[in-house]
């Protein structure tokens, strides 16, 4: 079972992705904007990150930049979330770092799938 | 006769008076020998002649006797020569009567007197009187002003053989010849020079002609003196005698017939001239010719045949009113019949019975002594058309003028770039609010531009910009009351009426207050709906956020609901909320398909072309539709090439088409096969996708293409359906949706995606056996259709 630190800032996403994560077994951690999300990156050093791209203070994109530009965080494989699947936005995240990338609403039997891919 | 018969008959009057001489000697010798015979003793001839002596001897009165047969020869000589004499004289005047009488009468056949050739008449009568008088000359003369000159119409000189003429005597030079001319019945002068009634001539005329003696006889016409014969005698004085007299005057008189039938000739010539002048006029003309006494017309021409359709003699003896219609036949009695020659305009009537409008105008005038009118008569059907053209045609200008909004100005363009408004419409006024003459005072058409258009107006005016300007302005003037307005000023050089160093401009000014306004209203409005549509499409972009947002809530916790109540084996809940899940998501959808559709609109939809495996993305779709296919029982086929290798698309789009009809055939068939092909072709015309390919994609159609063929044997569909099957919102009818669900947009989505790409879906369907969707792409998407 993996440590996945879950950046959103939305709180019904948040409840519902960490529930179920948890319910697999998986510890889960949160962070409600990008800053935070850095933050906890280094101080909670998890196994993999779910990010939200549009979060406060600092964007996903940003955060994930900064993650990866940091070598303590940078091997912490990181899976985009995004609202609907705006087109562009895939190359976007892969750009800024991401590992994978997915849309949300999540389709959660797919993100596990994928969750599952990166960790192994 | 001659003198050798005249001596002869002399002699022989001369003997006849001997002989009877002799009778009468032998008679008084026989009686007297009766009385007292003869002693005859000595019978022999010289006793006789002794006897006959002695008794002359005896008696002497026998001697006187004896006498007589010479006393009677002598005295018949005498008588005989007289008679002689006489008979000559007397032949010789009828001679000299026979030769005048032949002249005469050669002078009276000379047809010159037909011809009316008054001075070649007149060279004959001269020539035959000198030649039949034996005169020198003979001169032929005529009164002038009043018997105040004679003029000379004709000499003849007989010796020279040689006319001539022009000489002018005047009556105030030589008055004693005139008295004589007027008093005496005869001018018989044997001695022209001495004699003093024609004296006065001797130093001008006579001697200069070698002149002697003149008979002068006067030509009479009509109880009038109208001029004179002279026979001119040369060399010397000589008496005239009766027969010249009377020659003289029988030539006098053929002069006055030559003057009298010269006259008349050339009255009748001038007349046959004038008629003959009136009938080639009158045919030559155009206007048909009536000549009518009152009622009854007496000659017409052609033109008035061919304007009524009569013949030329049909006219003749008609009413003149039956040329007209009858409706207008009174108006014509009076003109007709006056002598008015006022035009009129009428109805004329042909022989057909048509009618046709006429204009009639006439006079009376002389025709063979007689007043009668001649009445002319003008078709005046093309003038009443062309006048009603005329019309028409300024009242069609006056409308113009009057109505149009817009006015027509022609203007001069001074060199300095100023238009000075020569003639406008009416519209100029009402525009301007300024009449013509007032703008002029104003300084031109300059005065009246906006001042901030001016400079603009004035640059375009200046001459040499006028001269190759065909062209538009648009721009302000201001008018009496203040107020702005816009015009539109449509103007060309017109070079014909351009003079010295300015130009005429023609030209058309609308007022296009209005439309500028409107335009102006219209570009703020296209600003207002510009921002609005942003604010629309943010608004969109917003509100699906929104919309999502609590709809992923509702999904994802009926989801985790959902996986407890099975972990507790709550199947009443797992299903109820399953029933939430669908519902859920197909409000998902249905918002996904709604925000597709109104970028697409707005045309912010954006493609992400990439080169992808075209395999891989066909094997997720089989993946992804598995279950699907199973839901209605169907089984599902794919038919794919091994090699198709890569292909340049928007992969989220393609996959999103590629479910969509999938997931439809799925959804429309029951128990039956969906079947998906793909298939590369990179030439000819396989795979066509049908006729509702449009051309843009044309091009692609026969290059390195994929082609997609989604076929189902499911319910089909009318070709009403398919033919609107592309439309946004519209499904097979509304019980499909009632029965089958779905949003009616995926399908025109797909399409527009398919169009994006550069290629086009096509469809084929029969009810109740199925359809066929084919997608056609192009393997490598060109450039200019990259976005959307």
């Amino acid at each position: 079972m993996a440590k996945i630190l879950l950046v959103e800032d939305n709180e019904m996403n948040r409840d519902m992705l960490s529930r179920r994560l948890k319910r697999k077994g998986h510890v889960v951690v949160v962070a409600t904007d990008g800053a935070q999300g850095v933050e906890m990156s280094l101080s909670e050093a998890p196994d993999l990150i779910l990010m939200d791209m549009g979060l406060p203070v600092m964007d996903g994109w940003e955060a994930t930049s900064t993650i990866k530009a940091k070598p303590e965080t940078k091997k912490i494989p990181v899976i985009a979330l995004t609202a609907h699947a705006i087109a562009g936005d895939r190359e976007k995240c892969l750009a800024a770092g991401c590992d994978d990338y997915d849309t949300k609403p999540v389709e959660f039997p797919r993100l596990l799938s994928k969750i599952e891919a990166l960790l192994s | 006769m001659t003198d050798s018969t005249t001596s002869n008959r002399v002699a022989r009057f001369a003997g006849m008076g001997a002989i009877a001489g002799c009778g009468f000697v032998a008679l008084a010798g026989s009686l007297d020998l009766l009385a007292t015979p003869l002693p005859l003793d000595d019978l022999t001839f010289w006793g006789v002649l002794a006897a006959f002596a002695r008794r002359h001897s005896q008696n002497p009165v026998l001697w006187v006797v004896d006498s007589l047969p010479f006393v009677f020869g002598w005295l018949m000589w005498q008588w005989g020569r007289q008679a002689s004499v006489r008979a000559t004289w007397q032949a010789r005047q009828r001679r000299t009567l026979e030769k005048h009488n032949r002249a005469l009468v050669e002078l009276a056949r000379n047809q010159q007197f037909e011809t009316g050739n008054v001075a070649a008449t007149l060279r004959g009568i001269a020539a035959t009187a000198a030649r039949t008088s034996q005169v020198a000359r003979v001169s032929l003369w005529q009164y002038e002003d009043d018997r105040t000159r004679l003029a000379c119409l004709e000499a003849y000189d007989r010796d020279r053989d040689d006319h001539s003429s022009g000489t002018v005597l005047a009556a105030s030079r030589y008055p004693d010849y005139f008295q004589a001319l007027e008093t005496e019945r005869y001018l018989a002068v044997s001695d022209a020079i001495g004699d003093p009634r024609t004296q006065r001539l001797a130093e001008t005329y006579f001697i200069p002609n070698a002149i002697a003696a003149v008979l002068g006889a006067p030509v009479r016409l009509g109880g009038k003196t109208i001029g004179l014969v002279m026979l001119e005698h040369a060399e010397t004085p000589r008496t005239w005698t009766t027969e010249e007299q009377t020659f003289a005057a029988s030539i006098a008189d053929f002069v006055a017939l030559a003057v009298q039938t010269g006259d008349r000739t050339s009255a009748e010539v001038a007349r046959w001239e004038s008629e003959e002048r009136f009938r080639w006029l009158s045919e030559a003309t155009f206007e048909g010719i009536v000549i009518h006494a009152d009622d009854t017309i007496i000659d017409t021409n052609q033109a008035l045949s061919t304007l009524f359709g009569y013949r030329d003699d049909e006219f003749l003896g008609m009413n003149p009113l039956e040329l007209f219609a009858p409706p207008c036949r009174d108006l014509a009695i009076a003109p007709l019949r006056s002598g008015s020659d006022k035009t009129l305009e009428l109805v004329g009537q042909r022989k057909d019975g048509s009618t046709f409008p006429i204009e009639i105008q006439g006079r009376l005038l002389p025709y063979y002594g007689n007043k009668v009118r001649v009445t002319a008569v003008r078709d005046i059907t093309e003038r009443q058309n062309a006048e009603r053209a005329l019309r028409q045609s300024e009242a069609r200008y006056r409308a113009i003028s009057e109505l149009a909004s817009d006015y027509i100005y022609a203007a001069d363009v001074t060199p300095d770039g100023n238009p000075i408004v020569q003639w406008a419409t009416q519209s100029f006024d009402r525009i301007t609010g300024y009449s013509r003459a007032e703008v002029e005072a104003m300084g031109g058409w300059s005065a009246v531009v906006h001042p901030d258009d001016r400079d603009r107006v004035h640059h375009r005016f200046t001459q040499n910009r006028v001269a190759d300007w065909e062209g538009v302005l648009e721009y302000r003037i201001v008018t009496r009351d203040g107020e702005t307005r816009w015009l539109r000023d449509y103007a060309r050089p017109n070079w014909q009426e351009s003079e010295g160093d300015t130009v005429r401009l023609l030209g058309a000014v609308q007022d296009i207050t209005l439309s500028k306004t409107a335009e102006a209203e219209l570009y703020r409005a296209k600003e207002a709906a510009e921002t609005a549509n942003r604010s629309k499409s943010a608004f969109l972009a917003n509100i699906s956020h929104e919309l999502r947002t609590p709809l992923n809530a509702i999904i994802g916790y009926s989801e985790i609901l959902q996986e407890e109540a099975e972990e507790e084996g709550n199947t009443t809940a797992v299903e109820d909320l399953q029933k939430i899940r669908t519902a859920g998501n197909f409000l998902l959808a249905l918002i996904n398909d709604i925000l597709d559709i109104s970028k697409i609109e707005a045309g912010k939809m954006q493609l992400y072309i990439e080169a992808f495996d075209l395999c891989a993305l066909i094997e997720e779709v089989r993946v992804t539709l598995e279950p699907i296919m199973e839901k209605n029982g169907n089984t599902f086929t794919l038919e794919c090439d091994e090699n198709l290798g890569e292909i340049e698309a928007d992969i989220t789009k393609l996959r999103q088409v590629l479910l969509n009809l999938l997931s439809n055939a799925a959804k429309f068939t029951e128990n039956g096969n969906v079947r998906l092909t793909v298939r590369r072709y990179r030439d000819g015309l396989e795979g066509e996708v049908g006729e509702d390919v449009d051309s843009e994609s044309a091009t692609h159609r026969f290059g390195d293409r994929v082609v997609f063929k989604v076929t189902d044997t499911g319910i089909g569909m009318t070709p009403e359906q398919v033919a609107h099957l592309f439309e946004a919102f519209t499904q097979g009818d509304a019980s499909t949706t009632r029965k089958y669900g779905g949003t009616g947009l995926g399908l025109t989505i797909s399409k527009r995606y398919c169009q994006m790409m550069g290629g086009d879906i096509a469809v084929n369907s029969q009810v109740d056996v199925g359809s066929e969707f084919t997608i056609v792409l192009p393997r490598v998407l060109p450039r200019s259709t990259t976005t959307g």
